[in-house]
């Protein structure tokens, strides 16, 4: 194993770079290449220990807020245990975590009546197929146990990337966990662009125009895929899943100039 | 004396112990990693000290919800004041507060206490969450940000804050930097802001601040290192 001490200059450089504005893809490939994940990995802990190091002082959480988290946090770990008993274990997502939700204010709003729209106007439904064995492990698991699942079909828009794209889509809210599948959706060039999920969640403020941010995830050049969901915020209810084509690493908030697909839980 | 205090410690429980000074002190005092109490230990003896806790993300993990409580607690106010550091709108902290916890509940499994304390797992998070949503969002330090900052370099770190044991390596490391070299340090990784930016608002050269950067996290992460190797 090499040591920090061992790095050269473009190694040591990369490195702190990831693990303080953040690095293209370009540059974590190529810091994969010259990095023992393991080296780059103990390197990122002692930037964070760096960071509470710095911190002058702490400051508690705001009461409502915290009563908030404590609740959704409750809900999203009381629903562990059972899954452990039944042998199921975490498994990376097919893409990292790296997009965040909510919306700036100012900033252009999504309208879900044209996200409705468009669902209401799409009827393929096909079958699809698999890949991730994991990953369709622990999706399987969730739509064995889950009692509050909720599961839709992808339709597909006229957009060209969904020309005979079908799949569906399992969530739980109790779990704070889902899946989709796909099938025939057009494979996407990560430097050119990434899908995005976004969940209408009809609970909260302003829902129709701040759908919640579910990740963002590439299609192989198969076109299948099983993708975990990856929302950025606490789901309470489903009322629509929508897929956009944004620029790579995704959007806070969507301009929708390319929807893909939808799916409308029933009610 | 203070090996054999340290045996008995080990076999009552405690994964890890470190001895560390006390500021201004030239007695010691236990400060328990791994084990059953987080933060300063009672002084000697150590029979006083309550038998093994499991750690709270092992709890998560196993799905105890009671566990959320305590690591909200524990935890809550670091991940505010990091997400306050990089936003000043409150929704954006709470956004990004609520991320990070739900990151968190989801990858308590992952954590390993021979790797990092609980602190710095759930630090690394929150810098995750952070970076990635500086990014999304467009850049745009604050000069508000960027004067706090250097007004308050000559301290930075050296409250008594209790925060894990990597930080207190790190922090000696830091402690050992130049008052220019922490200060953009502090820019870099608390305030996040890129080389070029620290450039323009300290009117230090732009290949000087690499190289403090670059210096200095190395040799926190070597002096981390290092520690946890004695440490074993």
């Amino acid at each position: 194993m090499t040591s920090f001490a061992d790095w050269d200059d473009q190694t040591l450089d990369l490195c702190v770079e990831q693990f303080t504005v953040g690095l293209n893809g370009d540059g974590e490939a190529t810091l994969g290449r010259l990095a023992d994940p393991s080296d780059v990995e103990e390197f990122e802990r002692a930037v964070a220990a760096v960071h509470l190091a710095l911190l002058e002082e702490v400051e508690e959480l705001p009461a409502a807020f915290r009563e908030r988290l404590e609740q959704s946090g409750r809900r999203q770990v009381s629903l562990k245990a059972p899954a452990e008993h039944a042998g199921t274990t975490t498994v990376p997502h097919i893409v990292p975590p790296s997009v965040f939700p909510s919306v700036s204010p100012g900033t252009k709003l999504i309208a879900v009546s044209g996200w409705l729209i468009a669902a209401s106007l799409l009827l393929i439904l096909l079958p699809f197929g698999r890949n991730k064995r994991d990953v369709i492990t622990m999706r399987d698991t969730l739509v064995a146990d889950a009692s509050d699942l909720v599961r839709a079909a992808w339709t597909a828009t006229e957009d060209p990337a969904a020309a005979g794209a079908s799949g569906e889509v399992v969530w739980s809210s109790a779990r704070q966990e889902g899946y989709m599948r796909f099938e025939g959706l057009e494979p996407n060039d990560r430097a050119e662009g990434q899908y995005q999920l976004w969940i209408f969640d009809p609970t909260r403020a302003d829902w129709e125009a701040k759908p919640v941010d579910g990740g963002v995830f590439d299609v192989p050049a198969s076109g299948s895929a099983v993708v975990p969901i990856d929302p950025k915020l606490t789901v309470a209810e489903t009322a629509l899943f929508a897929i956009t084509l944004e620029v790579p690493g995704g959007v806070v908030v969507s301009e929708r100039e390319r929807l893909v697909l939808t799916a409308t839980p029933a009610l | 004396m203070v090996s054999a205090q340290l045996e008995r410690a080990k076999e009552a429980g405690f994964v890890t112990l470190v001895a560390e000074p006390l500021f201004g002190q030239d007695t010691a005092q236990w400060r328990c990693v791994t084990g059953p109490q987080w933060g300063w230990c009672p002084e000697f003896p150590m029979t006083e000290l309550s038998p093994p806790i499991e750690p709270l993300l092992m709890r998560v993990a196993r799905g105890d919800a009671d566990a959320v409580r305590d690591c909200l607690d524990r935890y809550g106010p670091l991940v505010w004041s990091v997400a306050k550091r990089a936003w000043s709108d409150l929704g954006t902290i709470e956004d990004v507060v609520q991320e990070v916890f739900i990151d968190v509940w989801k990858s308590a499994e992952r954590f390993d206490p021979s790797k990092a304390s609980e602190a710095t797992f759930i630090a690394t998070i929150a810098r995750r969450r952070v970076i990635d949503r500086r990014r999304r969002m467009g850049r745009a330090p604050s000069h508000e940000l960027i004067e706090e900052s250097s007004a308050s370099v000559e301290d930075a770190g050296l409250a008594e804050v209790d925060l894990g044991d990597e930080a207190s390596l790190a922090r000696r490391a830091i402690s050992e930097l130049k008052p220019d070299q922490r200060r953009v340090i502090l820019m870099s990784v608390v305030e996040g802001l890129t080389h070029p930016e620290i450039a323009s608002a300290t009117g230090i050269p732009l290949g000087t601040v690499k190289s403090h950067i670059r210096r200095g996290l190395d040799q926190a992460a070597q002096r981390l290192r290092s520690g946890r190797r004695t440490d074993r």
